[in-house]
């Protein structure tokens, strides 16, 4: 019993709950300019709720006005902005209420004490969490008693990220919250964004390391001057690339790039220095052929590797710079 | 409500942690009345000269409180980034500003009531006249002094212009306007632009109320001009002042 009339209602029915109520955040064609430069030019995404969603780009690529934007900290000369339904230049406060940031640089009262900043900014929220809870999350118990001015720069980074969880928030903005901290603490940090993806919570963070953006993150998008340039999940946007495997490795006495790109299963070659990255769905064929043309006295090698291609290849491929120049 | 007293009271504390603030705000003015009252205290013929100098001493406190501390940390709250973070939580700008006039308003109680003990225990000083009228009027100048300084801080982006504004206003106004001495004391030329300052207003209020005993009738033009300077103020600093 076929009855296209319901199929259609069903489909709009899903398409609206798609975009009202799945979507913890969506920009539409988001514009702002400084001056001459378009910091952000068309950017369109979505972030489902519960999801981990990764902003990256290289310094200056747009990923801290895209996201101060959605804060609503910044006003957009173009475009739509959602944020659980609601725009986040009107009805002001409504979304403070329910937003955490960590901006990438937040500086405190030099001599507030640890505790009493959970405090105090809790109290600006009608929910709040326990400051104890709060300072079990980010490890600054034994801290709670000293003043912000005597904090090292990684322990006020956890602060930081403390006061943006102070509201249990539903959506948590993170900007670029791991630069400039030790592995330790990366590694706890990554532990709190998963926590918090635990509770069902959305997250939006951005970084400029590919590794954890690959390890974290639900769906990433790319951005570069301003555009977004990929979006999906990092698996999608490897394989997508046909980048699958690189075997990268060097030729002391120099070779022709277009030679390397006529052989069979190379899909792709880029240079960095003397180093040259093949990249490959096949990486056994590849490896195969260069090793026989080495055995003939053909070809000499040096320093080869071979690995899965990650996003930084991705990034490398789309733009052809590296994302930390 | 729980806000705004939460906040008022944390800005409270933060005031009172720093040393420079307990300086300025506490030492000097209690310095400079001692100082004046040890040198010059027994002089004056019908007003002793520690009970003109003792308002001179409050007005030159609520100075340093209004002008320079208040300009100094929205300047510098403003320029570290920290309204940036306010402004991603829901308190209102509104109860901010309250909080952070509140706040003002209690170190300037402070501050008074411990120069008018100091001048009483060690100086044996008088405030002839009516205790409301004399705290009706403080509250009145503290806020036109406030008005000035966020005035200053609409205007100044840096802390280190802060730093110096704030200081140069403090000097001129501190001799310029009657805090050590009667306006009659400065050179001609330069007595009209005195009468026309808050702290001048303040100050002569005070005295009229502390060493003439006298009532509202006496000082109420001085209120009027000082609620005078308040609106003007705020009218500009709402005009021209930014949070980021």
């Amino acid at each position: 019993m076929y009855n296209p009339g319901f199929k259609f209602l069903w489909l709009s029915a899903k398409i609206c709950v798609l975009i009202k109520m799945d979507n913890a955040v969506s920009v539409l064609n988001l514009r702002k300019r400084y001056g001459e430069v378009a910091a952000v030019d068309g950017v369109s995404f979505q972030i489902k709720s519960g999801e981990i969603f990764g902003l990256l780009g290289p310094n200056g690529a747009g990923k801290t006005t895209t996201v101060e934007l959605i804060e609503g900290l910044r006003q957009p000369d173009g475009g739509e902005i959602r944020v659980l339904g609601v725009n986040p230049q009107d009805g002001l406060g409504r979304i403070q209420e329910i937003i955490g940031v960590q901006l990438q640089q937040t500086t405190l009262y030099e001599r507030i004490r640890v505790k009493e900043a959970i405090d105090l900014f809790g109290s600006y929220y009608p929910h709040q969490l326990p400051a104890s809870e709060i300072l079990e999350i980010v490890s600054l118990k034994e801290k709670e008693r000293s003043f912000v001015q005597n904090l090292s720069g990684g322990q006020r980074q956890r602060l930081a990220l403390g006061l943006a969880l102070v509201n249990d928030p539903k959506i948590l903005f993170l900007d670029e919250p791991t630069t400039g901290l030790d592995p330790q603490a990366r590694r706890n940090l990554w532990g709190v964004i998963e926590t918090t993806r635990g509770k069902g919570k959305t997250v939006l963070f951005t970084t400029h390391y590919m590794e954890e953006a690959e390890r974290l993150c639900d769906r990433v998008g790319i951005i570069d001057q301003g555009r977004l340039i990929a979006l999906g999940s990092p698996r999608e946007l490897i394989e997508g690339q046909e980048l699958n495997a690189a075997v990268e490795l060097s030729f002391p006495d120099g070779i022709e790039k277009s030679f390397l790109e006529s052989l069979p299963g190379v899909n792709l070659v880029t240079q960095d220095g003397d180093r040259f990255l093949l990249y490959t769905k096949s990486p056994h064929k590849v490896l195969l052929k260069l090793v026989r043309l080495y055995d003939q006295g053909k070809l000499r090698f040096e320093n080869i590797s071979v690995r899965r291609a990650t996003l930084e290849d991705v990034f490398l491929e789309l733009t052809g710079r590296r994302l930390r120049d | 409500m729980s806000v705004f007293w939460k906040q008022t009271k944390m800005e409270t504390k933060l005031f009172l942690r720093y040393k420079g603030t307990l300086f300025w705000n506490f030492v000097f003015p209690l310095f400079f009345m001692t100082l004046f009252g040890l040198i010059f205290g027994r002089d004056g013929g019908d007003v002793r000269y520690i009970d003109f100098l003792l308002p001179g001493m409050i007005v030159m406190a609520l100075m340093t409180t209004c002008i320079q501390s208040t300009t100094i940390s929205v300047v510098t709250d403003r320029e570290k980034g920290i309204f940036r973070r306010l402004a991603l939580t829901p308190l209102r700008r509104s109860t901010f500003i309250c909080s952070l006039a509140l706040t003002r308003y209690l170190i300037v109680l402070m501050q008074t009531v411990l120069l008018i003990l100091v001048a009483m225990l060690l100086f044996q000083a008088h405030i002839k006249g009516n205790w409301f009228s004399f705290w009706l009027i403080l509250t009145v100048g503290m806020f036109s002094l406030l008005g000035i300084g966020f005035l200053i801080a609409s205007f100044v982006r840096t802390e280190e212009s802060a730093l110096s504004i704030s200081m140069i206003v403090f000097f001129l106004l501190m001799f310029l306007s009657p805090c050590f001495w009667p306006v009659e004391t400065l050179p001609k030329f330069l007595q009209p632009f005195s009468r026309t300052l808050p702290a001048t207003f303040l100050g002569q209020a005070l005295r009229k109320v502390s060493i003439e005993a006298k009532g509202f009738s006496s000082f109420g033009l001085d209120l009027l001009f000082l609620l005078g300077w308040l609106m003007v103020c705020f009218a500009i600093s709402a005009r021209y002042f930014k949070w980021e």
